[in-house]
């Protein structure tokens, strides 16, 4: 096999032992790489119903043929687990050279099984692994525990860890990498903490054996130099992804006030041009040749490296339209370890329940001490902090009188910087993501203002949707590379089946891709499935204050515009239809015998029978 | 007639404003202003141009009060 090293460390923290499997072409083939390989792996060997914090979940870092292999942006890993946040599968992709050292160790997955009895630093060296003690960074945030990682291993490895947010377990906690970097927005981060695993450190000396070296390192070359050329042409990492929130707000598309408006005049302040004006650093991923971690100091004179979900959360939603109070906001997310769309979210949903009557409170929009003063008590889980840290749902379970209409998220995860009250093909992407809400499955914002009529509910849009959920929610995240290269510089998809066949050997085309997208997107559902035999269409919803008249903007281009239920779940049918599952959004047997799912599927309990 | 061009992202380097009136003569389409900018290579850069928030074609007549932005085609990042 190339490509592939075609081996796993297995790692059990609960007894300290180690060994290295191996998995087959086969196997390889037919998921090819990071969510692919996650999704199979926990699908086959999680029981349903075990409790994602507890020793049975598995967290998993897989990777793809390509990763760490010198080509545009390959150095990215996918962390998955069951989700605490969710219930269901969950993942995240993140830059880190974990990517490279692992491969170079000779592994493609690793799978860390059980409980650590004390902090623990998992450190991996080619064949070896230790149990390294890590008390003196337990209850350290990110940037101290990184510091601390540097000191004792130098910087020439590949590094993950935890905040504080992950050690206490806060349902939204990430893991991190470098000084930017982050991944794993279901609470992977806390997955980790439950097994007391604070960090892991890779260390690779080895060859990453690919079927044609000489072509792979001649495409990978050419592809880093044409990365490199596009983006001086075009100039997109000059703002980088917050260019997008000038736009947001000329759309009206941005998230202000926990969405209940799409606009504001103070919006400017945080936008790119501002962030590139306040620039002092940039920070980018192994492998990228257009970095797009734009730096600022915070108000506390710290960097604080911000993208679009960062500001467009944590600053359009909150109402606070001061970019170092947004950086501080981040940094701590960052320190502590939380997912910043989550944690704009769940703030924001706060201010509003408080500002509904739904709950009391001291905290009120455009309050950014406040704002610090909470992220800390959600980090701890002190006070409210501890209701908060379950995320906006759980939150609003708690709080009560309908407060759940107005908490942004979708099957339990908060929904990324889009305002989609009247965006209905945005709405069903973010309604079909199969995470939760996430806006790295699908994004058709452009297209539906720019190719279709905004206020149709259609199966083109549909279709668009589709396609590029095979795109990034399947290619990208199974061949574990950062779609930037594509998304953003517009180079050609083909590129992809290149390089696979550069460093595999396997000619698949396109086709194959999106086929064995389509493969994972079924298999996550059958996980959703298994976990809960009664699933049903209306968890493919988004939140009621999308389809409710009275939050219809009062005012600008669309004025009195909002979705439709009825119109929303016609698409959904549509989508369904699409996708060949059935009216509960759950794979047929005929799409299960086509995508080959049919073993997977034996394992579902037979109140859940296909259709 | 009046009209308001807004630049989103780089755009706003190379052209040195990020918003600007300009008064056109009536009659005058989106591939006037154009040209008066000297965008006529916006697609090939992946710029994206929108009225109103709403897409327009390059012969289209504009309006008194239009809004025209330019902008990077953005992808959701």
């Amino acid at each position: 096999m190339k490509g592939w090293l075609g081996n796993i460390l297995r790692v059990n923290l609960t007894d300290k032992t180690f060994r290295k499997e191996s998995f087959s072409e086969e196997f390889a083939k037919k998921w090819i790489g990071g969510r692919g390989f996650a999704t199979k792996i926990l699908y086959d060997e999680l029981k349903p119903g075990i409790d994602p914090l507890g020793p049975e979940n598995k967290f998993i870092v897989a990777l793809g043929p390509i990763s760490g292999i010198p080509a545009p942006n390959t150095g990215k890993a996918v962390v998955a687990a069951k989700s605490p946040l969710t219930g269901g599968y969950g993942d995240g992709n993140m830059g880190t050279y974990v990517s490279i050292h692992l491969r170079k160790a000779g592994y493609d997955i690793l799978i860390v099984e059980g409980k650590a009895d004390s902090p623990t630093c998992l450190y991996i060296k080619d064949d070896e692994v230790e149990f390294l003690p890590a008390d003196e960074i337990w209850g350290k945030g990110t940037y101290d525990s990184q510091k601390w990682l540097y000191e004792k291993f130098g910087k020439q490895v590949g590094a993950m860890t935890i905040g504080q947010g992950g050690e206490n377990l806060v349902k939204f906690a990430i893991v991190r990498s470098l000084e930017g970097r982050a991944g794993g927005r279901p609470g992977m981060g806390a997955v980790m903490g439950s097994k007391n695993l604070k960090a892991i450190v890779v260390k690779g000396t080895k060859d990453i054996p690919v079927a044609d070296p000489e072509k792979m390192r001649k495409d990978g070359k050419e592809g880093m130099k044409e990365a490199y050329q596009t983006d001086k042409k075009i100039g997109w990492s000059k703002q980088a992804t917050n260019g997008v929130l000038a736009w947001c707000n000329e759309t009206n598309t941005l998230p202000v006030r926990n969405m209940r408006k799409t606009s504001h005049p103070d919006a400017w302040k945080i936008d790119g041009q501002r962030l590139d004006e306040a620039r002092v650093a940039t920070y980018g991923c192994p492998n990228c040749t257009f970095h797009c971690g734009i730096t600022i100091h915070d108000s506390e004179k710290r960097e604080s490296e911000l993208d679009y979900e960062n500001i467009g959360l944590l600053g359009a939603s909150l109402e606070i339209f001061n970019l170092q109070d947004v950086g501080s906001l981040n940094y701590l997310c960052d320190d502590y370890g939380l997912d910043t769309i989550s944690a704009g979210d769940v703030l924001a949903f706060y201010a509003d329940a408080i500002d509904h009557g739904a709950t009391e409170g001291d905290f009120k929009f455009g309050d950014a001490k406040r704002a610090i003063e909470i992220l800390g008590m959600i980090a701890k889980r002190e006070g409210v902090g501890d209701i908060l840290a379950d995320g906006s749902y759980r939150a609003a379970l708690k709080f009560g009188n309908n407060s759940l209409d107005y908490a942004m998220q979708v099957k339990g995860m908060e929904i990324s910087a889009y305002n989609c009250k009247f965006l209905p093909g945005m709405a069903l992407a973010f309604g079909t993501s199969p995470i939760g809400a996430h806006h790295k499955e699908s994004w058709v914002i452009t297209y539906e203002i720019s190719e279709t009529p905004r206020e149709a509910y259609s199966q083109q849009k549909v279709d668009k949707i589709i396609e590029l959920q095979r795109i990034r929610g399947g290619l990208f995240e199974f061949i574990v590379s950062c779609r930037f290269p594509w998304v953003e510089l517009g180079m050609d998809l083909n590129i992809y089946t290149k390089y696979f066949k550069d460093a595999t050997g396997i000619d698949y085309t396109l086709d194959d891709f999106w086929k064995i997208a389509d493969r994972i997107y079924s298999l996550m559902k059958l996980f959703w499935l298994r976990e809960d035999p009664d699933w049903d269409r209306t968890r493919d919803y988004v939140p009621e204050v999308w389809f409710d008249p009275a939050n219809a903007d009062k005012e600008g281009p669309i004025a009195g515009k909002i979705l439709e239920k009825d119109k929303y779940d016609e698409m959904l049918t549509l989508f369904y239809d699409a996708r060949g599952w059935d009216d509960r959004g759950i794979p047929t047997m005929e799409t299960i015998k086509r995508l080959d799912l049919e073993e997977e599927a034996k394992s579902l309990p037979e109140e859940a029978k296909l259709k | 007639m009046k009209i308001t061009v807004v630049f989103i992202g780089s755009l706003i380097n190379k052209m040195r404003f990020s918003e600007k009136d300009y008064i056109l003569p009536d009659n005058s389409t989106l591939k006037t202003i154009i040209e008066k900018l000297g965008l006529e290579d916006y697609k090939k850069n992946r710029k994206l141009i929108l009225r109103n928030g709403k897409p327009i074609k390059e012969d289209d007549l504009l309006n008194d009060g239009d809004r025209i932005v330019i902008s990077h085609i953005y992808s959701g990042g």
